[in-house]
C-alpha cells in the first residue's frame, strides 16, 4: 500500500492545473520516467488513490466489480463519453482490474529496451520529422516517452506503430449493426515491417537495408468474407512524414497489382467498417499531414491496458455484451490508469476530410493508444477507435520473446459510428480464416512474403 | 496432374498441418432486354426468316434489264473460258488473252431460273417433286410459298412459274422466336485454399453455370457451351453440357521463397494498365460464353478470362524491379454461342474449328514482363509475349459432305451436282441463247476443252481441301442472297470478295461455278448477284463453313505510370495517376474481308492512356474514383476485326428503288467494297460513387467509339449484409448505323441486368 502522503483532491488538483499549462512532464509526485527508469515502476510517481479505483471512487467501486449502467455514473469523470453513452445507454458492460504498475507490464520488452536507452537523443528538424541529434532517421523506441506538446504524442504513436519490428496481426472483424445484429464480417491480415526505428537485437541495425528513407511498409489483405477474400493493399510510408504513402493494391475483379492514389484516407476498407486508413493505431496518416496539434487534457482514466489477452478463450476471443442483440462490444477488463494525456489533431492536409479533428487518449507511462475520438466537419463526436492490450501472460500461459521475457501487444479494438449505431468490432485473434497466424516479430522474411506487388499477387485469388 | 500430385505429397506429408479454407456465392443473373428485338444473327431474331426475297437478276425483277446485264465470264490461265460460255467467247471478235478478266458474255439472269428465295426453299422444292435441272435429282432450285419459285417443279402451276411470290413465308416466319431475357442464369461458385506449408498453397476455384435464358423464350436455341477443342469441352479443365458448365478457372499450386514466386496449375494472368481495353493484357483468351462483356465494367475481365495450364515464375530483385513470366498451353478465346442472346456470328455460318486447333493445341504462349519502379512517382514497364493468337483468324473452312441429312452437292465426287448436269445433260443449249452441248454425259466435252472432268482436290493430308473442296453446304435454314449480303457486310467483312474467296479459293466450287458455268471472277455487284443468285436458283440454300487459325505472333510493350503530386492537397491535380502502355505486333495477321486463307498481315500498334483519380467532392460522400481512358488502334477494332472492313454496304445501294433495276455503280469495280477506317479510337470515362459505409455506389461507365456509338453502362450496387449483395446495371448502346463502329455491332445488347448474390 503507498503511503497517502496528500489528501484526495491533490492528485486531481495537480492533474488539472496541468492540463490547464498543456506543458511538464508526467507524473504528480515525481517525474514519471525517470522514477520508471530508475525503478521499473510507477508507484513513487503517483498517490494511491492513482493507482487504486477503490481509493478513488472511496470504496464505491472495487476490482472485480462490473461497471454498467447502474453504476456508470460513478466513474463518469473516469471514461470518454462514447464509453459512457455505450455503457449508460447501449448496455455495455466491463468489470473492474487492478492497476499495473510495473514498467514491463506495459511495453514489449525490445521497445522499452530502446525506449529507455534512446531517451533524450529525439529531435524535430526544421520540417517536423524526428530525427537522432546527429540528424539520423530515428533509432527505435519511442522517441519521446515524456511528451510535451501534441506533436511529440503523435510521433511517439506514428513512427513505430506496433512496437515491433515486424508484426503478422490476424484480424477476425464482426460488423453489428444499428439493430444489434451481426451486418457484416471480415477476416483480414495486417503486417508491418519497420524499416526505421528497429529495436530486436537481431536486426541489422536500427534500420532496413535499402530501406532507410522509409518508415515503414504495411500490408493489409482479406481473407473472407468471399466477396473480398483476395483484396491487398501495400503502403509504402516514406520518412518524411510530409508525404503521402504509396498504395498498390490487388483486387480481385482486376486480378493484378495496381497502383492507386492514397491521399484519400477517410473511406472505410470495406463495406460497413468502421477502419479508415485513417484510423489505424490512431496514428494512421503521416503525422506531418495533419497539424495543430495540443495537448487538452491530463487525468486520471478507466482503460484496457493489461491482461486484455486470453488464451484461454478460443481464437483469444473475449466475451462479448451489450448493444441491442447483446453482443456490439467486447467484454473487457479495465483499469484505474493514473494520468492519460488527451491531445488532438486536425486534418489539415485534407481539405476535403469529413474529419474536423481526432481527440486521442493516451496512457503516459507508455505512450499507448487507449482511445481515439473522431469528430465530424460539424465537430460532432462521430467515432471511437478504443483498444485494449497488454501482455501476453497469464497465470498459466505466456508468449514469450527471443529472450524469454513476455510479450505484448495490443489484443481488440472497438470502433463505435455513434451517428449511425454501427459498431466495428475487431479481434486481434491467434488465426483468422485461411492459415494465417498472429505472430510479433516472426522469422518470417516479411519483406519479400507479404511487402512486394509480387506478394500482393500471390496473397490475391 | 502435376498440381494434383503435388498437392497429394503436401497432402500425405502434412495433411494434419493443412489449413483449409472455403468460400464461395450463389448468384442469380437476370438480364432483360430492353432493345425490343433478338439478336438478328440469331436464327430467332432473323429478319429474313418469313420474307420471300426476289432475285434481283431474275428476267421477271423489274424491267428486266438486270437479267440482260453482262457480267463477267472465266478466262483460265491457258486462255480457255468455262464449258457454258465457249459459244460466247468464241462470238468475241478476238480471242480472249490467258487470264483475262475484262470479258463479259455471262447474262446476269441466264442461269438465276428461280424468281424468289426464302427459308426451306431447297427443302420445298425437293417435297414438291422437283427433279431437278436435267430432271436427275439434282440442282432442285427452291420454291416458296404462293407458287414463287423454280421451274423444275413438274406439277407447279405454269401460270405462276418464275413469277415473284407474294406474302411471307410463314414457314420462315415460324422460325421467328422472342426471349425477352438476354440471361436468366444461375451461377454458384466455390473456392477453397489449402495452406500446405509456409511457403507451399493450393487453390481451387470450381464455378458452375446454368442456363435458363431459353425456359422464358421460344424459337431455335444454339448449344451454348460446346465447342469441339478438348472433346466438347471449351475449356481444358469443363464438363459442360448444351445448358450448363462447370469447370475450373482456378487450379494451381504456389510456392515461394523469399523473391521467387512460383505458380503452376491452371490459372489467369493479368498484365497492363488499362482497365477494359487490352493492351498488355494478351496471356490469356476471353470466355464469351457467359455475359459476353457486358457485365459491370469494374469487374473487367474477372469472369471472362480463359484460364490456361500454366507456370508463372516470378522474381523481385532488391532494387524492387520484378521480373514476371510465364509459359501457358494454348487455349483459345471461346465466342459467344450461336443462337444465343449474345452471337456476333451469323447463324447462317457454321463454325468448325476442330482441325485448327487440333493444330495448335497443346503449343505454348509464353512470355516475360520487367516492371521497373524508378522512384516514388515512375515506373516503367517491358513485356515481351510469343503466343498463339487466342482470339483467332477467321476464314472458310471445308463444308461437310452430308449437311441436314442432305448430300453436299457442292462437295467434289459422286454427288455433286455440277458434275450431275453434265452427267445427265439433255441436250442443246440450257438457257436461251447458251452453247449448245448434245446429250451428256458432257465429261468428255471438259476433258476435250481441256477443262477437268472433275474438281482436284488438294489431298496430300491438306486440313482443308481433302474432302469436299467446298465451303458450302445445302441448308434449310440458309440465307437468301440479299440476306446473305447483309450479314456479311454486318460482320465487317467484303460480301463479294467472300464470295469470290468461297468460289476461287474451294476447287469444287471453283470448278463449278468457272470452268462449268464459265462465271468471271465477281468484281462488281452485277457480277456478284449472278454468281450468288444463281447458285441459290440451281442448288437452293446453302450455308457457309468457316473456322478460326489461330497464328502465332510477337508482342512487343512498354508501359509506364506515373503519379502527380501537388503542393495544394486540395487541387485536383494532386494524386492522378497517368498510365500508359503501347503494344506492337508485328506482322500480325486479321482476318482477311473475303475470308480468304490469305489473311492480311499488318504491323499493329495499340495504345492506351490512363488518368485515374480519387477526388472528394464533398465531406459528405467518400471519394469518388474517377477514370478516364482513351485507346488508339492502327489495325483492328476493339473487337479485333481489321478496320478496312468498317462501312460496307447492303448491295441494294445499287439497285434503283423504282424501276429495280441495276445503278451504274453495279458495274463499278469494288464499289461495294468497305470503306475502311484508318484508325479506331475510344474514349472511356467511368466513376464510381459509394456512400459513406460503401453499402450503397452508384457506378457510371461510359465508352464512345469515335466514330460514331456510345454504352452507357449506370449502375447500382447494394450490399446490406456480408452475405447478400445486389446488383442493378443497364447497358444502352447506340450505333450511329453506318457499320463503323463496335457499338454498331452490339446495338442489339440492350439490356437491363441483376444481380442476387449470396455469398458464403
Amino acid at each position: 500500500m503507498h503511503i497517502r502522503r496528500f489528501d484526495f483532491d491533490y492528485s486531481r488538483r495537480r492533474l488539472l492545473a496541468r492540463s490547464g499549462a498543456l506543458v511538464g512532464g508526467a507524473g504528480v509526485l515525481q517525474a514519471l520516467w525517470p522514477t520508471m527508469a530508475a525503478s521499473g515502476d510507477i508507484t513513487r510517481a503517483y498517490p494511491d488513490e492513482l493507482t487504486h479505483i477503490e481509493a478513488f471512487t472511496k470504496g464505491q467501486i472495487k476490482v472485480g466489480d462490473v461497471i454498467d449502467a447502474d453504476n456508470i455514473d460513478l466513474v463518469q469523470d473516469l471514461v470518454d463519453p462514447i464509453v459512457y453513452q455505450e455503457v449508460k445507454q447501449d448496455g455495455r458492460k466491463f468489470f473492474m482490474q487492478d492497476t499495473p504498475t510495473a514498467i514491463e507490464t506495459l511495453f514489449p520488452p525490445y521497445f522499452l529496451d530502446a525506449t529507455l536507452r534512446n531517451q533524450g537523443l529525439a529531435k524535430f528538424d526544421e520540417a517536423g520529422n524526428v530525427y537522432t541529434r546527429d540528424g539520423q532517421p530515428w533509432i527505435g523506441g519511442l522517441p519521446f516517452p515524456d511528451p510535451q506538446s501534441g506533436d511529440e504524442a503523435i510521433a511517439n504513436l506514428t513512427l513505430s506503430w506496433g512496437r515491433h519490428d515486424k508484426a503478422i496481426y490476424c484480424f477476425p472483424a464482426e460488423v453489428i449493426g444499428p439493430d444489434g445484429n451481426k451486418q457484416y464480417e471480415y477476416d483480414f491480415v495486417w503486417a508491418e515491417q519497420q524499416c526505421t526505428g528497429l529495436v530486436h537485437p537481431d536486426a541489422p541495425g536500427p534500420y532496413l537495408p535499402g530501406h532507410e528513407q522509409e518508415t515503414r511498409l504495411q500490408c493489409i489483405w482479406f481473407t473472407h468474407t468471399r466477396d473480398v477474400k483476395g483484396s491487398a493493399f501495400l503502403s509504402v510510408w516514406h520518412y518524411d512524414q510530409r508525404k503521402i504513402p504509396e498504395l498498390f493494391g490487388y483486387l480481385p475483379s482486376l486480378q493484378r497489382v495496381r497502383r492507386f492514389p492514397a491521399n484519400q484516407r477517410f473511406e472505410p476498407y470495406m463495406p460497413g467498417l468502421n477502419l479508415y486508413l485513417s484510423d489505424a493505431w490512431s496514428a494512421g496518416d503521416p503525422m506531418l499531414t495533419w497539424g495543430n496539434y495540443r495537448i487538452i487534457h491530463r487525468g486520471p482514466m478507466l482503460a484496457s491496458c493489461h491482461d486484455q489477452w486470453r488464451p484461454d478463450q478460443d481464437n483469444w476471443r473475449h466475451p462479448v455484451c451489450g448493444g441491442k442483440g447483446g453482443k456490439s462490444y467486447w467484454y473487457v477488463g479495465k483499469s484505474l490508469l493514473p494520468e492519460v494525456l488527451v491531445f488532438e489533431g486536425e486534418p489539415v492536409g485534407y481539405p476535403n476530410a469529413p474529419v474536423s479533428k481526432r481527440r486521442i487518449f493516451v496512457d503516459v507511462r507508455n505512450m499507448n493508444v487507449l482511445q481515439a475520438i473522431t469528430y465530424d466537419r460539424r465537430d460532432e463526436m462521430w467515432k471511437s477507435f478504443e483498444t485494449g492490450a497488454g501482455q501476453r501472460r497469464t497465470a498459466t500461459q505466456s508468449i514469450l520473446t527471443k529472450d524469454g521475457r513476455p510479450e505484448w501487444s495490443f489484443n481488440w479494438l472497438i470502433s463505435h459510428d455513434i451517428q449511425s449505431n454501427r459498431v466495428t468490432r475487431v479481434l486481434q485473434g491467434e488465426k483468422c480464416r485461411g492459415r494465417w497466424h498472429t505472430a510479433l516479430d516472426p522469422e518470417d522474411d516479411l519483406l519479400h512474403d507479404y511487402m512486394t506487388e509480387q506478394a500482393l499477387r500471390r496473397l490475391g485469388t | 496432374m502435376a498440381v494434383v500430385g503435388l498437392l497429394c505429397m503436401a497432402s500425405t506429408a502434412e495433411v494434419a498441418a493443412i489449413d483449409w479454407n472455403v468460400s464461395g456465392l450463389v448468384r442469380e443473373e437476370i438480364a432483360y432486354s430492353m432493345s425490343g428485338r433478338d439478336n438478328e444473327l440469331n436464327l430467332r431474331g432473323n429478319v429474313f426468316n418469313d420474307r420471300i426475297t426476289p432475285h434481283y437478276t431474275h428476267a421477271g425483277w423489274g424491267s428486266g434489264a438486270n437479267s440482260g446485264a453482262l457480267t463477267s465470264t472465266y478466262i483460265d490461265e491457258q486462255g480457255r473460258p468455262g464449258l457454258f460460255q465457249q459459244a460466247g467467247v468464241a462470238a468475241l471478235p478476238v480471242a480472249p488473252r490467258p487470264g483475262q478478266t475484262n470479258i463479259s458474255t455471262v447474262a446476269a439472269g441466264a442461269y438465276t431460273f428461280s424468281p424468289v428465295n426464302c427459308r426451306h426453299g431447297h427443302l420445298e422444292a425437293r417435297s414438291a417433286g422437283s427433279r431437278g435441272l436435267v430432271g436427275d435429282g439434282a440442282m432442285l432450285g427452291v420454291l416458296c410459298p404462293n407458287g414463287g419459285g423454280s421451274s423444275f417443279i413438274p406439277t407447279a402451276n405454269a401460270a405462276v412459274r418464275g413469277a415473284r411470290a407474294a406474302g411471307i413465308s410463314a414457314q420462315g416466319a415460324a422460325l421467328d422466336g422472342d426471349n425477352p431475357f438476354n440471361m436468366f442464369n444461375t451461377r454458384a461458385e466455390l473456392d477453397v485454399s489449402a495452406s500446405l506449408t509456409s511457403s507451399l498453397a493450393a487453390f481451387v476455384k470450381v464455378r458452375v453455370y446454368a442456363d435458363g435464358t431459353s425456359a422464358f423464350g421460344d424459337g431455335h436455341n444454339g448449344d451454348l457451351f460446346g465447342n469441339p477443342y478438348w472433346g466438347r469441352r471449351s475449356t481444358l479443365t469443363e464438363f459442360n453440357t448444351r445448358n450448363a458448365v462447370l469447370d475450373l478457372p482456378a487450379l494451381y499450386i504456389d510456392y515461394h521463397d523469399g523473391p521467387l514466386w512460383v505458380r503452376l496449375g491452371n490459372q489467369t494472368i493479368a498484365w497492363g494498365e488499362a482497365y477494359f481495353f487490352r493492351v498488355m493484357d494478351v496471356v490469356n483468351g476471353l470466355d464469351l460464353r457467359r455475359h459476353l462483356t457486358l457485365g459491370p465494367g469494374g469487374e473487367e475481365f474477372k469472369d471472362q478470362r480463359v484460364a490456361s495450364p500454366s507456370l508463372r515464375v516470378s522474381y523481385t530483385f532488391d532494387n524492387d524491379w520484378e521480373l514476371d513470366s510465364f509459359a501457358a498451353l494454348f487455349s483459345p478465346t471461346v465466342v459467344p454461342p450461336q443462337d444465343s442472346a449474345y452471337n456476333l456470328i451469323a447463324s447462317s455460318t457454321s463454325l468448325n474449328e476442330s482441325d485448327e486447333f487440333d493444330e495448335a493445341r497443346n503449343t505454348l504462349n509464353f512470355g516475360l514482363r520487367l516492371s521497373m519502379p524508378f522512384n516514388e512517382h515512375f515506373t516503367l514497364m517491358a513485356m515481351y509475349t510469343n503466343r498463339r493468337n487466342p482470339d483467332g483468324v477467321f476464314r472458310y473452312a471445308e463444308a461437310p459432305t452430308f449437311n441436314a441429312g442432305l448430300a453436299n452437292g457442292f462437295c467434289a465426287g459422286a454427288h455433286n451436282e455440277t458434275n450431275s448436269l453434265l452427267s445427265h445433260y439433255p441436250g442443246g443449249a440450257l438457257t436461251p441463247g447458251g452453247t449448245t452441248f448434245p446429250a451428256g454425259p458432257l465429261q468428255g466435252a471438259m476433258a476435250a476443252a481441256g477443262l477437268d472432268a472433275m474438281p482436284r482436290l488438294l489431298g496430300h493430308g491438306s486440313r482443308t481441301l481433302d474432302h469436299c473442296g467446298s465451303a458450302l453446304a445445302p441448308d434449310p435454314y440458309a440465307p437468301s442472297s440479299t440476306e446473305f449480303w447483309h450479314l456479311l457486310a454486318r460482320s465487317r467483312l467484303d460480301p463479294m470478295k467472300a464470295l469470290r474467296t468461297a468460289v476461287d479459293e474451294w476447287p469444287a466450287t471453283k470448278w463449278s461455278a468457272r470452268e462449268v458455268f464459265g462465271f468471271g471472277r465477281e468484281h462488281n455487284v452485277a457480277d456478284a448477284l449472278r454468281t450468288i443468285e444463281s447458285f441459290h436458283s440451281l442448288f437452293g440454300g446453302f450455308r457457309a463453313y468457316a473456322t478460326r487459325e489461330f497464328k502465332r505472333e510477337q508482342v512487343f510493350a512498354l508501359g509506364a505510370n506515373y503519379i502527380t503530386h501537388s503542393d495544394d492537397p486540395g487541387s485536383f491535380f494532386d494524386s492522378i495517376i497517368i498510365r500508359g502502355e503501347v503494344a506492337v505486333t508485328p506482322h500480325k495477321k486479321f482476318t482477311d474481308l473475303g475470308l480468304s486463307r490469305h489473311f492480311i498481315e499488318h504491323n499493329e500498334i495499340v495504345s492506351a492512356l490512363i488518368l485515374e483519380k480519387f477526388h472528394r467532392f464533398s465531406d459528405a460522400f467518400p471519394a469518388t474514383y474517377m477514370v478516364a481512358q482513351w485507346m488508339h488502334r492502327e489495325e483492328s477494332d476493339l473487337f479485333g476485326r481489321h478496320l478496312s472492313g468498317t462501312e460496307s454496304v447492303d448491295f441494294n445501294h445499287f439497285i434503283d428503288k423504282t424501276t429495280g433495276d441495276f445503278k451504274p455503280e453495279a458495274f463499278v469495280e469494288d464499289a461495294a467494297a468497305p470503306r475502311g477506317s484508318s484508325s479506331a479510337n475510344y474514349v472511356v470515362f467511368a466513376f464510381q460513387q459509394p456512400t459513406s459505409s460503401l453499402i450503397w455506389r452508384f457506378d457510371l461507365a461510359l465508352m464512345v467509339d469515335v466514330e460514331g456509338g456510345y454504352l452507357v453502362q449506370p449502375g447500382i450496387r447494394y450490399r446490406p449484409s456480408d452475405a447478400w449483395q445486389w446488383d442493378l446495371y443497364a447497358n444502352i448502346i447506340e450505333g450511329d448505323g453506318r457499320n463503323d463502329s463496335v457499338m454498331d455491332s452490339l446495338d442489339f445488347a440492350d439490356e437491363m441486368f441483376a444481380r442476387l448474390s449470396y455469398f458464403f
